[in-house]
């Protein structure tokens, strides 16, 4: 584990992608930033110190779901926190955990709750 | 069983007593005749051929009339009496109708009304009665039966069933005619005249049972065949495809929906197997349903996928039933209903509805995050306003467009009609659009139609879909690119139409996604990577705006970066437009 814990933001979503962005600098956290499912994948590869993943659903071309897939074959043990807007929306066994499910909206301290007890 | 002893000749005992009882048979009676024990009693012939007149009637007629019309003559014939008279009680009433008569002199009353002392035939036995004798009932019964002065009756009882049927008269001029052997012949012949119209009777109500019947049963077939019919309409004209089962699943029937539904050639149903009409995936499912069925006696229902005969699939409800005999199954009915269209209502219900969740609950998420950034961050303020006033800006232009949408999906959106010049549109919405397309270094042209282009439409609606058009052009065309307006004239399938296209040379639309283009909330690869702004509803509400207007909306674009896309709109061209234009025809060529 590196000094500083790296988190992989994946979301298609400009304006969210910055937030959480300048959210989790803001707290400290080394931010990577992918605006759909491959890239993100791709990062994962490139970039083993990523200790956590935030993964937006509603993702363009690769659903989260697939992403997600994606991941798990990469990192099993990797942390996973999905983001949908989506109520309804049930997680596929076998998928999670370890992760966690936040349905926006949700606040910033709820975000960074879940970020830190993944990450200590 | 009914046993009569009669005096028969000794000589002739044995042959008429078989030929006696063989007619008794074949008129269907139960009776037996038996010969006397005693032989000192002396046969009586006239018994005998009385008894087979009156038997031989009754096997050849099963008609009152006639074996009464035949004992009337056989009677006057074998006693030498001057009349003989039949007569039946009307049934439920104290009347008496003459049925037959054998006489010399003037008939009887046909309809014999009065009192008749019941008392009178008390043993059953016949009556003789002399004229001026001081009994009242005997006096009435003479009156009753007109008989002359002088005369002398012998009246019998007819007994059907211990009730009193009707009398046989006979009526005679000589004082001694009726002596106790022609009393005892006459018991004789009134109790098997009383058996013989028994069996009448009853013949005659199984007669009009029969017809009763008869009349029954082909009103029911009348039924059944109508029923039948209507349940076949009803299966042939059913959208459902309907089979009749054999326990295993094995078809049996089915009617014509099976072949549309499957696609299977005619008159190949029979001898399928249900299992086989469904995805592999689900045949087990449909099994156990079909077990539960003739197991359990209970109707059943499941969704599942079933497959044509090319291999292509289709959601489908699927009903099964048991049909049931003395409380067994003996079958099984099966409905199929093709539910893809209600399913794909559901899926795309289902997608709007997490499509809105989402562009509802983004900009919010955002909103939030940003509020608890500026806390935390108060220097850099500036962008995280900034940020704020997007994303309020966005929340409020998909409000704005759902709520749009949701008027036109509802038609409470008045459709405001008036007749509107296309180009005069065309060059407003350019002129309007010039700023902000040279804010983006982006070249904004008209080329207009053949003036007027007239047509009877909502000119805000379809200046809203023109200016969706153009607003979509200039945030996905590049710098340096160029937007061409131009206006349309056409004919179409014998039908005029105005219009007019939206063309830029930005990035186009791969094939793939034009189908999706008009969906609600669909956003193409290029319009999401480039950041562009845009709810995905524009082209939805664009769609829902030319269908209102009985118009079409469509696209052109090979998704090859520099050709770029072109927009068509079309709606019907003015009605009066159209009749300026064929008088001007008209003129043009009169001229000429």
């Amino acid at each position: 584990m590196s000094a500083v814990p790296c988190v992989l933001i994946i979301d298609d979503d400009e304006a969210i992608r910055d937030t959480l962005h300048d959210l989790l600098k803001l707290e400290g956290y080394s931010v990577l930033l992918a605006g759909d499912g491959e890239s993100g994948v791709a990062l994962l590869d490139n970039h083993p110190e990523i200790e956590i993943v935030l993964l937006d659903l509603m993702l363009p071309t690769m659903h989260g779901e697939e992403a997600m897939k994606l991941i798990r074959e990469r990192r099993s043990d990797l942390p996973i926190v999905i983001i949908t807007a989506n109520h309804a929306w049930r997680m596929p066994s076998g998928l999670l955990p370890p992760g966690d499910v936040l349905m926006k909206p949700f606040e910033a301290d709820r975000l960074l709750q879940i970020v830190e007890r993944f990450l200590t | 069983m009914l046993l009569a002893h009669i005096n028969v000749c000794e000589n002739q005992q044995k042959i008429d007593l078989e030929v006696l009882n063989a007619a008794l048979k074949a008129a269907g009676l139960n009776v037996e005749l038996t010969a006397a024990e005693t032989p000192a009693a002396l046969p009586n012939r006239r018994e005998l051929t009385l008894l087979n007149r009156i038997l031989g009637a009754a096997s050849t007629s099963f008609k009152v009339e006639d074996v009464l019309d035949t004992t009337c003559h056989a009677l006057a014939e074998v006693l030498n009496v001057t009349r003989v008279t039949a007569a039946l009680m009307t049934p439920g009433e104290q009347e008496f109708r003459v049925v037959a008569e054998h006489a010399s002199g003037p008939p009887a009353a046909r309809g014999i009304q009065g009192h008749l002392d019941s008392d009178v035939f008390l043993h059953e036995a016949p009556l003789i009665v002399e004229d001026g004798q001081n009994n009242e009932a005997l006096t009435q019964l003479r009156r009753l039966f007109n008989a002359p002065d002088g005369t002398t009756l012998l009246v019998s009882p007819l007994i059907v069933r211990e009730r009193l049927t009707g009398l046989l008269v006979l009526e005679s001029t000589l004082a001694d005619s009726f002596n106790d052997e022609v009393a005892a012949l006459m018991t004789g012949v009134a109790g098997t005249l009383g058996q013989v119209l028994h069996t009448v009777s009853l013949y005659e109500e199984l007669e009009v049972y029969s017809g009763l019947l008869e009349q029954a049963i082909d009103e029911a077939t009348s039924r059944l065949r109508q029923a039948k019919e209507q349940v076949e309409a009803i299966l042939n004209h059913s959208p459902d495809t309907m089979l009749m089962l054999e326990l295993d699943g094995t078809i049996q029937r089915a009617n014509p929906a099976f072949t549309r539904m499957f696609e299977y050639p005619d008159q190949t149903a029979a001898g399928r197997t249900l299992g086989l009409l469904v995805h592999k995936d689900d045949a087990q499912n449909l099994n156990t349903a079909l077990e539960d069925v003739v197991q359990q006696g209970q109707a059943v229902r499941r969704e599942l996928t079933a497959c044509r005969a090319d291999g292509s699939c289709f959601d489908a409800d699927i009903a099964l039933a048991p049909i049931q005999e003395n409380g067994r199954v003996t079958g099984v009915v099966c409905s199929i209903r093709d539910i893809s269209a209600l399913k794909e209502v559901e899926r795309m219900k289902d997608a709007f509805v997490s499509n809105v969740s989402h562009e509802l609950r983004t900009p919010v998420t955002s909103l939030q995050l940003n509020q608890r950034l500026l806390q935390m961050h108060p220097d850099h303020g500036r962008t995280y306003l900034d940020r704020m006033e997007r994303e309020t800006e966005r929340l409020a232009r998909i409000i704005d467009d759902l709520l749009h949408l949701s008027r036109l999906d509802q038609g409470t959106t008045v459709l405001k009609a008036s007749q509107v010049d296309l180009n005069t549109l065309i060059e407003q919405y350019v002129l309007d659009r010039q700023p902000l397309a040279r804010g983006f270094e982006i070249a904004l042209r008209q080329e207009l139609g053949p003036s007027p282009l007239l047509a009877e439409v909502d000119e805000s609606m379809i200046g809203q879909v023109l200016s969706i058009l153009l607003t979509n052009a200039i945030h996905y065309t590049q710098e340096g690119g160029e937007i061409v307006v131009r206006g349309h004239q056409s004919e179409d399938a014998g039908s005029a139409w105005v219009g007019f296209s939206v063309s830029d040379n930005g990035p186009g639309i791969p094939s793939d996604e034009i189908p999706k283009l008009f969906n609600r909330f669909f956003r193409g690869r290029v319009g999401r990577e480039s950041g562009a702004p845009g709810t995905g509803l524009g082209l939805a509400i664009a769609k829902e705006i030319m269908t209102r207007h009985q118009g079409r909306i469509e696209v052109k674009s090979r998704g090859i970066p520099g050709e770029g896309t072109t927009f068509y709109v079309w709606v019907p061209i003015s009605q009066r437009a159209a009749k300026q234009e064929q008088n001007q025809e008209c003129l043009q060529s009169r001229a000429s």
